[in-house]
């Protein structure tokens, strides 16, 4: 699996998406028949109540969990039979991750924290540091790279990790909550600064968030209800 | 992942190279002086150990056994082949000398000694010999028929001293149980020490001629005293082992083709033997000793990476959230682990390097080292405190540095490092990539 440095976004077609987890005795169905498709550089958002199973999807889709059935088409890769190195490669260069937590790491700078995602890839470092400095400008933190996730503000270490998330040039970005964790004039930045990287560098986004406002600006929103996707 | 990454990772885990300090470093410090402490114990054993044996063994070669003695069958009608057995290529010098037991008696006490009876080139024509034996009181001087000298535990014990005059009790068996003492006076000319206990409470020397008069032929010892000019190559596991020994091949057969030379001049009246032959199980017992409380230390450096293993598995589980982190960006299972193996192996060299200098650095001034230890714990207990008895060993620890034991050492540290790291290695590998949502 390799589709590097992509150009553009992928299309995702998800279909008859089912997930469970063990409760006690029983299981609990979070998804049951999850359906839904993205265009090419298209843009979606789902919505629900927390614990409807919104970040479920997302972690499907993104590979970091396996659904009970179901089927998961990003580009012309089906997701769920990938594994070993074919998902490794999946999760490093198709899919760009920007959670609700930035999830950082704490010893590593913020231009190394967008750096390490690339490393993996195999890229050379000094074409990965330039694509850094590069992303770090473009959000706004380029004199702040050489600081730790401590030194940074909430909003600052979010525009790190979306940073981190578009490094490997993912044609598929997936926001769970991105701005969930942040003040007003936090969000509306992160979320300006969301929708014009993938404006300009022509990305697939899935967008998860309980905030309609931010929902609407994708121009396509369902809402996960009883374990099924149904429109807004 | 590149190795660039993994270094970074493996570096910034152990909370090395970044500003920010906290627990990781702290632990990666005790983690590398953990390992330090424990490696210097084996590199001071190996190293005094060494530098003991290699002491003893060379002053019981160069002041007794010789670097090679043929002796005597025991058929006392062949001629001693001294001048032939002086001409063998690489042998340096070659002396008659007979030994024997006998009963030595002064006013005040007694002693059983081992008789050496030598020429006075013994001591006049061999330098190494004068370096190893210290003249403590009159002259090594065997040029009067009477002459004895005495190894100083033997002067003690007798309240020996030159100038006095002493018996000497031999006695020849005359078969059926009986026997027939004979009595033989002797002046102390002179009283020396080798500074080993073992040799200056047995020994004492008397001419030649005298000796070969009053130690019966029965039970004498009659031997060609051989020096050559590399003995330490003859074959042995003492100085000649390992690499050592492929290093020193043409010495090695060199000093072989003596050998093999010195039993054909002397032919089949005598029996050749080198000076690892002649004591070796002393010698045995010397290694075993070395490699015993080699084998105990090793045993510290493995408890030492035991706590390395530990570290990491904290590391590991305080890191949970990162390498989740890391897992769901595209680094592999695999790369993950090996960054935690390289974290073990990052310890394991700052450690062993930080351990071998200290060791080296003690090892080198361990005399000063001990005499430390004796002011301070005589200080503390009020009295006079001998941690090293040098009644029963040398008067000084000879330290020689050798590397390649050392270098033996790293590479063991290095490798119970890198074991030590897999268990944790194995289980960061495991951490689930959706681990990362479970915050």
């Amino acid at each position: 699996m390799r589709a590097p440095h992509s150009d553009s976004g992928l299309p995702v077609r998800v279909g008859g998406l089912a997930k469970s987890f063990p409760n006690g005795q029983e299981r609990l169905h979070i998804l049951r028949n999850v359906d839904f498709s993205v265009e090419q550089n298209g843009r979606l958002a789902i919505v629900g109540q927390s614990g409807s199973g919104k970040s479920t999807i997302l972690s499907l889709v993104a590979g970091l969990d396996l659904p009970d059935s179901g089927s998961i088409l990003v580009g012309d890769d089906e997701v769920t039979t990938l594994a070993g190195t074919g998902l490794d490669g999946y999760r490093s260069r198709t899919v760009g991750l920007v959670f609700q937590f930035h999830y950082l790491l704490r010893d590593f700078t913020a231009l190394e924290n967008v750096m390490l995602p690339a490393m993996v890839a195999g890229r050379r470092r000094t074409e990965i540091r330039d694509d850094a400095r590069e992303l770090l400008q473009e959000v706004g933190l380029e004199g702040r790279k050489d600081h730790l996730p401590a030194q940074l503000s909430g909003g600052e270490r979010q525009r790190v990790a979306l940073a981190r998330a578009l490094i490997n040039r993912p044609p598929l970005l997936l926001a769970d909550e991105p701005t969930g964790n942040l003040d007003d004039t936090n969000s509306r930045h992160v979320e300006d600064m969301l929708f014009d990287v993938v404006e300009r560098r022509r990305r697939t986004l899935i967008l998860v968030t309980h905030n309609r406002e931010l929902a609407r600006r994708t121009g396509t929103v369902l809402r996960l209800e009883g374990g099924c996707l149904i429109p807004d | 992942m590149s190795h660039s990454g993994l270094i970074l990772l493996a570096v910034r885990f152990l909370g090395a190279g970044s500003r920010r300090s906290g627990r990781g470093r702290s632990r990666f410090i005790t983690a590398v002086v953990g390992v330090a402490l424990s490696l210097v114990p084996l590199v001071v054993v190996q190293q005094v150990a060494d530098g003991m044996i290699s002491g003893i063994v060379r002053r019981f070669v160069e002041t007794g056994s010789y670097h090679i003695q043929a002796i005597a069958r025991g058929n006392r009608d062949n001629v001693t082949p001294i001048k032939e057995l002086g001409a063998v290529e690489g042998v340096v010098s070659a002396r008659q000398e007979r030994q024997g037991f006998g009963l030595l008696y002064s006013e005040t006490g007694r002693s059983g000694v081992t008789i050496r009876a030598v020429t006075q080139e013994y001591w006049s024509e061999d330098p190494v010999v004068r370096d190893y034996i210290e003249v403590t009181g009159g002259n090594f001087d065997l040029t009067g028929p009477d002459s004895i000298v005495l190894g100083i535990h033997i002067a003690e014990r007798l309240g020996a001293v030159p100038g006095d005059e002493l018996r000497l009790l031999t006695v020849r068996p005359l078969g059926e149980g009986r026997m027939l003492p004979r009595v033989s006076r002797f002046t102390v000319a002179g009283v020396v020490s080798t500074g080993y206990r073992d040799l200056d409470r047995l020994w004492v020397f008397v001419p030649l001629e005298r000796g070969l008069r009053i130690i019966p032929d029965e039970s004498a010892r009659d031997l060609v005293g051989i020096k050559v000019d590399d003995p330490f190559v003859l074959p042995n596991p003492l100085f000649n082992r390992g690499l050592a020994r492929l290093a020193e091949g043409d010495r090695t057969r060199r000093m072989a083709r003596t050998m093999n030379e010195i039993s054909r001049t002397a032919g089949p009246g005598w029996f050749v033997l080198d000076w690892y032959s002649l004591e070796q199980g002393r010698y045995i017992s010397f290694l075993t000793s070395r490699n015993l409380l080699s084998i105990v230390m090793a045993m510290v450096v493995i408890v030492a990476a035991v706590n390395v293993s530990s570290a990491l598995v904290l590391l590991v589980v305080e890191k949970e959230q990162d390498i989740a982190i890391l897992r769901a960006t595209g680094v592999s299972a695999g790369s993950v682990s090996r960054a935690f193996v390289l974290a073990g192996a990052i310890i394991g060299v700052a450690g062993a390097t930080l351990g071998a200098a200290s060791g080296l650095l003690i090892a080198g001034n361990i005399n000063g080292v001990l005499q430390g230890v004796e002011v301070l714990l005589s200080f503390l207990a009020g009295r006079s405190v001998d941690v090293f008895n040098s009644d029963f060993y040398l008067e000084e620890i000879p330290v020689a540095i050798r590397f390649l034991p050392v270098a033996g050492s790293v590479f063991f540290t290095l490798l119970v490092a890198l074991v030590a790291g897999l268990l944790p290695a194995r289980r960061a590998a495991a951490v689930p990539p959706e681990r990362i949502l479970r915050r």
